[in-house]
């Protein structure tokens, strides 16, 4: 426990240093203010540059506002979150800055719980600040097909849980290859594989990339199943991630 | 206090330590002396839990140092020979960060802390961030990180190789103050004159075994050869070839007019220098004897392995 | 659609937008002037924060400099 909160005050001191916190701030918060102002302005400038019919066959309403943001969080954003996390686990690892609190008896499961739970936090909380404002814009400037407020607010825990999942994926495959690029770049292949792969029916709740799927379709019907698999692998993963962590640090 | 028997590692194909065995009891200074990929720094992170062995046994404070189970490692401090830092921190921070990690109260911390900073004289630096460091003020924030919470085993890698002079009498110093606490010290260095000032006994590890492990005066008394300087009226040419196969020499060193001569028997030397000098037939100006420095020892020592 | 909202309405929803984009760009080129940087030339890196907009100053943010 004494590990646990010691790293995870380092967490934060080191995110907010180094700028993490604000780099994952606005990868995340900036798509849901652009997009609907995009999305908005969109039609006027095409009007100019095209005939006024072609433009106003884009309809834009609420619903599809909000996509659009889930949409970029899926791509930008993740790879905003890539790169601002992808030295955090290998660096230590590499440049063997554990040695100091190995020795003076820290726990090495507690260190990669603590990076873990730091991270997802701190992204559930932007993800879901930034689905309320995206929200505030998108029913300010469009006016058609309105979806809850409740909707959205699961969507934004369904996408905080796919987040959950790419941080230990991250961290996992940081700790085989100790290479953090490497590690992000791993994760951005099996991001877009598994986005085809949702596209089978059979398989797609066991895939993580259906939780993107779901909080796109703004339906809580069958969300259950897929959300136990993405916990289920995350708890597999994290426990494979601790173990390696512990056979590859020093050697 | 610490028992190394038959201590053996690879990595991969290449055994870096062949059965390595020496003890070191309670309250001294011990001294690891090598040259360079000898393995100290191996010897050291296996004693201190962060790499695994291949063979052997450990024991640190009568319990047995197993693979998996860190209890006996609770009381050790630990200075790496190049100690890396989370250096967006400044140096108190960081001792902070591991006060944490062990559970000491804030305030008791604190107090530590001042103390620490004030023993390696880094006061003024402290709250800097790590990252404006020089090597040297690095290396004794890493002695105040492993002397944290007054651990009552400390190894030391190489703790003065980035210190100025007047630092390295001062962490001598305190090193020495440690021991008079009771304090068991396991330290590596390259510096034999170091060595010398502070440790109660010494090893010297070459091609991955101990070839001597004992008291530093037994190491003089066993192999303090005297060596003979000798200047000659004009350099003699080749010296080497004419005394090479004279059994008693063990190796001849040319430095400026000097002709140093390391001998391997005492007695067949004092009988016969002269006599080989007169052979020579050159006009010697000064035939000096002095006592061999631990350097020649161990150059001697780790040479003689060579051949074995 | 647009008529809708009145032009001083817009301006408020796009504020926070180019006060983002210009307290990021700001921070970055302060930046890029204290820190070492990685890879490029500095010069290099100031055209891509200037020109690169938002990515620009992550990708700098995020790669670019030195962290140590
Ligand atoms: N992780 C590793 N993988 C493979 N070989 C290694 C590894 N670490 C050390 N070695 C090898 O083990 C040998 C001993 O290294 P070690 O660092 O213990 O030497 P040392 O006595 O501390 O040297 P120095 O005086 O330079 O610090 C060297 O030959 C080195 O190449
Ligand atoms: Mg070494």
């Amino acid at each position: 426990m004494n590990t646990f909160k010691a790293y995870l005050k380092k967490e934060m001191l080191e995110s907010w240093r180094q700028y993490k916190y604000l780099l994952l701030f606005i990868g995340i918060i900036l798509f849901a203010i652009l997009d609907p102002i995009l999305l908005k302005l969109l039609p006027e400038i095409l009007k100019s540059k095209i005939n006024g019919d072609l433009a106003s066959l884009i309809q834009i309403d609420i619903k599809s506002a909000v996509q659009n943001y889930i949409k970029d969080l899926n791509q930008v954003t993740l790879l905003i979150v890539l790169l601002t996390l992808m030295g955090s686990l290998s660096d230590e690892i590499s440049s063997q800055k554990l040695i100091f609190p190995y020795s003076k008896g820290a726990n090495l499961s507690s260190i990669v719980i603590a990076k873990i739970l730091h991270y997802a936090v701190t992204i559930s909380i932007f993800i879901i600040f930034g689905f309320i404002i995206n929200y505030y814009y998108a029913v300010t400037l469009f006016s058609e097909n309105i979806i809850a407020f409740k909707n959205v607010l699961i969507s934004a825990a369904l996408i905080s849980i796919y987040y959950f999942f790419v941080i230990i994926l991250l961290m996992f495959l940081s700790s085989i290859f100790k290479k953090g690029v490497l590690a992000a770049l791993l994760v951005l292949m099996l991001h877009i594989i598994s986005a085809l792969l949702v596209n089978i029916d059979k398989i797609a709740k066991f895939i993580p990339y259906n939780l993107i799927s779901l909080a796109n379709s703004f339906t809580t019907e069958n969300i259950l199943t897929t959300i136990f698999s993405v916990l289920l692998y995350c708890i597999i993963l994290s426990l494979l991630t601790i173990k390696n962590y512990k056979n590859n640090t020093f050697a | 206090m610490i028992k190394v028997f038959n201590l053996t590692k690879k990595y991969g194909n290449y055994e870096v330590l062949k059965g390595i065995s020496f003890e070191i009891e309670k309250g001294t200074i011990y001294g690891l002396l090598g040259r360079n990929g000898a393995g100290k720094t191996t010897t050291m992170n296996i004693l201190t839990g962060l790499i695994d062995y291949n063979r052997g046994e450990i024991y640190i404070n009568g319990k047995m140092l197993d693979k998996n189970k860190r209890k006996p490692l609770e009381e050790i401090g630990y200075l790496p020979e190049s100690p890396t830092f989370y250096t967006y921190m400044t140096g108190s921070e960081y001792l902070l960060f591991i006060s944490k990690i062990r559970g000491i109260p804030y305030k008791k911390a604190k107090k530590e802390i001042d103390k620490l900073l004030d023993l390696v004289k880094l006061k003024e630096a402290a709250n800097k961030k790590i990252q404006t460091y020089s090597r040297g003020m690095k290396q004794k924030l890493g002695l105040a990180v492993a002397l944290l919470d007054n651990p009552e085993i400390i190894f030391l890698d190489e703790p003065t190789s980035a210190l100025d002079p007047e630092s390295r009498y001062d962490i001598f110093n305190q090193i020495l103050e440690m021991k008079k606490n009771g304090k068991t010290i396991l330290l590596s260095t390259h510096i034999l004159s170091d060595a010398e000032r502070v440790c109660d006994y010494i090893g010297i590890l070459d091609k991955g075994k101990i070839i001597f492990s004992g008291k530093i005066k037994e190491l003089k008394q066993k192999y303090a050869l005297p060596i003979y300087d000798i200047v000659f009226e004009n350099l003699p040419h080749n010296i080497k070839e004419k005394l090479n196969n004279v059994k008693w020499i063990a190796d001849i060193k040319i430095k400026n007019d000097t002709v140093s001569i390391y001998i391997n028997d005492i007695e067949l030397a004092k009988k016969n220098i002269l006599s080989e000098l007169s052979k020579l037939d050159i006009p010697v100006i000064s035939l000096q004897q002095r006592e061999n420095t631990l350097e020649d020892i161990f150059i001697r020592l780790v040479k003689q392995n060579e051949y074995i | 659609m647009l008529n809708k909202l009145s032009n001083p309405e817009l301006i408020k929803l796009i504020l926070p937008l180019f006060i983002i984009q210009l307290g990021l760009t700001v921070f970055s080129i302060y930046r890029l002037s204290k820190d070492k940087v990685k890879y490029l030339p500095k010069w290099a890196w100031l055209l891509i924060i200037i020109f690169g907009e938002i990515l620009g100053c992550i990708i700098f943010l995020t790669i670019g400099r030195e962290r140590e």
